[in-house]
């Protein structure tokens, strides 16, 4: 399946990968998510290959079946198909897309969804908790860079064309990135569950003890906080997202429920005087 | 500014970031870079900058994955800015401010079910073998998400004034405001757990356990904790290793 000749324009090829980038979601609905910004992107590779308008829309159409992946990854996908339009191999370029549009999100949605937003958003938050103005670089920079990367990996799907399955399947990076992903987010979310979740017990109760050098009943105060913290420090938070974590995952609650459960208990507590 | 003209930029601001920022910078529409710009435009970016801290921890686990609609913390943020200026009270801001972010999502479903129709015009100018119209199509879809975002947040600036009404019945009542203070500190624990929802903790739990120790019990700072966390992952891929073998 060697490249026989380069058809396509730089320009053509260009302009998919900016349309794709930047459009591929602005049609995105519940029927068929990203067909239509798949389609859109098409678009200026399949004018240059075909001559009538009518050959030209009847790619289009094939194009427009159900496409949904995470949008960065996509880029990979959009740039072998291209290649693959190229070459009018219609057929490998329609399921190159049905085969990776599940896996690439995958790789997309753990690179973004698990390391790199949730990171970047505990980092800035508590640097803007301190009033530190670099929480806003420290939340843009990562994602523009994430968004950045989308050409070179149009690049890369365009120079592999179809080879692109092989060098998916038989790489090991993925699994190793997605591994030092769950390692430093759990490092980190480790730290900040008690960092960054303040609650803490108000109530305190007294007791009546005899001081031992004098003989004379005195009244101490114990606090309950201070009683926990000598168990083990932001016993308080832990438990709460325990218990959050537990309703999520155990009893598949969805996340709404358990914030309105979250909130109906809290603002009880926090009314009775008991959590503050 | 006139009401009327704030309700106007904040609703259109809110219709470019989804487009631009969310759709095709996926990330960058975050509630931040919301509450940052709010806090500007009233004139107190420290408060903005507290609220979007708040409400960046609350979003911390969601994630559209598939297209899923999440709470709309963005918009959240910006209205908790607004309220906790006008209230000087931040954690009524950052609670009133979750509420509507919930809310928010009922708009964001709306405006990815009127897409569909975008989506269908798209279909008949391939039909009438038309490119040009066809690519005017996918464009327009733009209008039902713009709209989904800028409808509700002029709408709920533009009578943002009602607010008073919730304020002094919160200020005149201390158990309704410290409730709404716990409230507000205790949420961020769903956004944690809802992350560590997608996390594999049986296979790697003493890491958890080894960033809980580093600040509860030595006070590691935020980057500290990243750092080690960098190192620790790659001690544990073996990259490290590797590298050092070669």
């Amino acid at each position: 399946m060697a490249r026989t000749e380069k058809k396509l324009s730089k320009q053509a090829i260009k302009k998919a990968a900016w349309r794709h980038n930047w459009t591929l979601q602005w049609c995105w609905n519940y029927e068929r998510m990203q067909a239509s910004g798949f389609a859109y992107s098409m678009v200026p590779v399949l004018k240059e290959l075909y001559t009538t308008d009518e050959e030209v829309c009847e790619n289009l159409e094939r194009h427009m079946q159900f496409y949904n992946s995470h949008p960065g990854a996509s880029s990979v996908i959009c740039g072998s198909v291209v290649a693959l339009e190229e070459d009018y191999q219609t057929e490998m370029a329609d399921s190159i897309k049905v085969a990776l549009m599940g896996p690439m999100a995958g790789i997309g949605d753990t690179v973004q969804g698990v390391l790199v937003q949730p990171l970047s958003y505990i980092i800035a938050a508590s640097l803007a908790n301190e009033g530190s103005f670099l929480a806003l670089p420290m939340v843009i920079i990562p994602l523009l860079l994430l968004f950045l990367a989308r050409w070179p990996l149009f690049t890369w799907g365009y120079n592999r064309s179809v080879k692109i399955i092989e060098d998916l399947s038989g790489n090991s990076d993925f699994n190793t990135l997605r591994e030092a992903a769950q390692v430093l987010g759990l490092t980190v979310v480790g730290g900040f569950v008690p960092s960054m979740i303040g609650l803490k017990f108000l109530s305190a109760y007294s007791k009546e003890m005899t001081d031992e050098a004098t003989g004379e009943a005195v009244v101490q105060t114990v606090s309950l906080q201070k009683t926990l913290d000598g168990i083990l420090p932001y016993l308080l938070p832990i438990c709460l997202v325990g218990f959050c974590y537990w309703l999520l995952k155990n009893k598949k609650m969805s996340p709404v429920a358990v914030i309105g459960i979250v909130a109906a208990i809290t603002f009880v507590l926090g009314a009775l005087g008991i959590l503050g | 500014m006139s009401n009327l003209l704030l309700a106007f930029l904040l609703a259109a601001f809110t219709g470019l970031m989804i487009l631009f920022c969310s759709l095709a910078i996926s990330g960058l529409y975050n509630p931040l870079v919301f509450a940052f710009v709010t806090g500007l435009i009233v004139g107190d970016v420290g408060l903005g900058l507290q609220v979007g801290a708040a409400c960046a921890l609350m979003a911390l686990g969601f994630y559209t994955y598939g297209g899923a609609t999440i709470p709309d913390y963005n918009v959240g943020a910006m209205f908790g800015v607004l309220i906790a200026s006008q209230s000087g009270d931040v954690t009524q801001g950052i609670v009133i401010g979750s509420v509507i972010a919930l809310l928010m999502s009922w708009f964001d479903i709306l405006g990815r079910t009127a897409t569909t129709v975008f989506q269908h015009g798209g279909d008949r100018a391939l039909a009438r073998r038309s490119i040009q119209s066809f690519e005017r199509w996918h464009l327009a879809g733009t209008l039902s998400w713009f709209l989904g975002r800028f409808i509700p947040v002029f709408i709920g600036i533009m009578f943002i004034d009602r607010y008073e009404v919730i304020a002094t019945f919160v200020q005149n009542y201390a158990w309704v405001k410290n409730g709404l203070a716990v409230i507000g500190k205790a949420l961020p624990a769903v956004g944690f757990a809802l992350l560590l929802s997608y996390m594999d903790i049986k296979g790697y739990w003493p890491f958890l356990l080894l960033g809980y120790a580093l600040f509860a019990f030595m006070g590691v700072p935020t980057l500290g904790l990243a750092l080690i966390g960098i190192a620790a992952g790659a001690l544990f891929t073996g990259k490290a290793r590797k590298k050092e073998e070669v």
